[in-house]
């Protein structure tokens, strides 16, 4: 079985230009920028705050995925399979990609809060995988092999080189919390063939 | 230097009292004759002659000059023999016999010395220092500091015995060598160790005080730093691509029926 694996793990180890760019964010404000501040110091901090709350599981995180495209839409058809009916899929080599928009809240003494947005973009090949849906919803499964990185963004500049993201292969089975996730009705992802 | 010229005129004057044979040499030519031509020594003029242009080529006079002592034969011809350290005027050096300089002058014949002539025409070595007329001392002269390459350079010109400034006196006023300059060395008491452990002492230092500052101005951000992060799932963008089913699903479904029903 496959064990969760966090997309906070694509991070690479080192964000030392996110420090700069943060600062010249934060000194916007004359009175932060006349503060001698540790500038490394709050890079650190920001990216243990980033690991914290992209600590979700990369699988949910794809089955999310997997969940909005169409090819899945008729299992939410309580006519087509009505509940109690368990199906299992096959789907092809395929690739995903997902952006979340983490948002950090900096305040620094009394100085007015200031957020900061970036986008983690995170991309997935699938080599192949086989889905088990019950109830509308996907409930496992077992991946064929496929591996993920990720790219984190602020004011749509990369913060990283490409290359410096993990790479984290997903082999096993795998099994999500009941009741598993929803499949919507009408497909909302644009499936590419 | 004039004294030292005057002096150098004086002893090769000595000297060709005492050299009867001088003829054809340049150097007997250049000095005037100041007396009757008497008995002669080459050697002893050539040994005197070489002292007095090593006083001449001293940079500068030295205090106290000792006489080295008498050079021996095989040291006559020594490189490693130090020019440098001249003695003074006063004292005597018996020279022994030393290969003849090079386009050297030599002074003209001076009064005989009454004190023990050599045969005439003899080239007997000199044995014993000979009383010549007291003449005014060159200055001292003293080694230069630095060690002798202007002895290695001098000394293939003028491969000589230790020097020797013919003094009018017969005495040997001092026998101990003139002191070798010595290399330079670090102030006594202060040794490379402790200056190794001053250096690193003084870095230690810096480094600490830089550290503390650095500790100070992170307490200080953390103290004033404050960070809250969200993260919205349903936000954010998503696609697949590629992606097709296999094969037909495969879909079970299952239920339990109840007792059969019995007829009769």
């Amino acid at each position: 079985m496959a064990d969760r694996v966090p997309i906070s793990a694509l991070l690479p180890d080192r964000l030392d230009e996110m420090a700069e760019r943060v600062k010249t964010k934060l000194c916007d404000d004359e009175q932060v920028g006349g503060m001698k501040l540790a500038w490394d110091f709050i890079g650190k901090e920001l990216q243990i705050a980033l690991k914290s709350v992209l600590d979700c599981d990369l699988l949910e995180i794809l089955g999310g995925a997997w969940a909005k495209a169409g090819a899945l839409a008729d299992f939410a058809d309580p006519d087509k399979h009505p509940p109690g009916e368990r199906s299992v899929i096959e789907l092809s080599s395929h690739d995903v990609a997902r952006e979340l928009h983490p948002v950090v809240a900096v305040t620094i003494a009394s100085c007015p809060c200031v957020e900061l947005n970036f986008t983690f973009a995170v991309s997935a090949h699938i080599g192949g995988v086989r889905l088990s849906i019950l109830d509308g919803h996907i409930i496992g499964g077992d991946l064929g092999g496929a591996w993920a990185s990720a790219q984190l963004s602020y004011e749509d500049v990369p913060l990283h080189p490409a290359s410096e993201s993990k790479k984290i292969s997903l082999p096993g089975e795998f099994h999500f919390a009941a009741p598993g996730i929803e499949i919507p009705r009408l497909p909302v992802v644009s499936v590419t063939l | 230097m004039i004294p030292a010229l005057a002096a150098a005129y004086l002893l090769f004057g000595a000297a060709a009292v005492q050299d009867p044979g001088a003829a054809g040499t340049a150097a007997t030519q250049a000095a005037p004759a100041s007396g009757k031509p008497g008995v002669r020594s080459p050697k002893l003029r050539d040994q005197l002659l070489q002292g007095a242009i090593n006083v001449l080529l001293q940079p500068k006079p030295r205090a106290a000059t000792p006489v080295p002592p008498p050079a021996e034969p095989a040291a006559a011809t020594t490189p490693a023999a130090t020019p440098v350290a001249t003695p003074p005027v006063a004292a005597v050096v018996p020279v022994p016999t030393a290969p003849q300089p090079a386009a050297v002058a030599l002074p003209q014949p001076v009064k005989p010395v009454p004190a023990s002539k050599p045969a005439v025409g003899s080239a007997m070595p000199i044995t014993s220092p000979r009383p010549v007329p007291r003449a005014a001392p060159p200055p001292p002269v003293e080694p230069p500091p630095s060690p002798p390459p202007m002895a290695e350079s001098v000394a293939p010109a003028l491969p000589v015995a230790p020097s020797v400034a013919v003094p009018p006196s017969a005495v040997i006023e001092e026998a101990e060598t003139a002191p070798v300059p010595e290399p330079i060395e670090p102030a006594p008491g202060i040794s490379p160790w402790l200056l190794l452990l001053g250096l690193a002492g003084a870095a230690v230092v810096g480094a600490s005080g830089i550290r503390l500052r650095r500790i100070r101005r992170i307490a200080r951000t953390r103290a004033a730093l404050s960070l809250h992060p969200s993260l919205d799932l349903a936000a954010g963008a998503s696609s697949v691509s590629g992606l097709a089913l296999v094969s037909p699903s495969l879909s079970i479904r299952a239920r339990l029926d109840g007792p059969a029903p019995q007829h009769g």
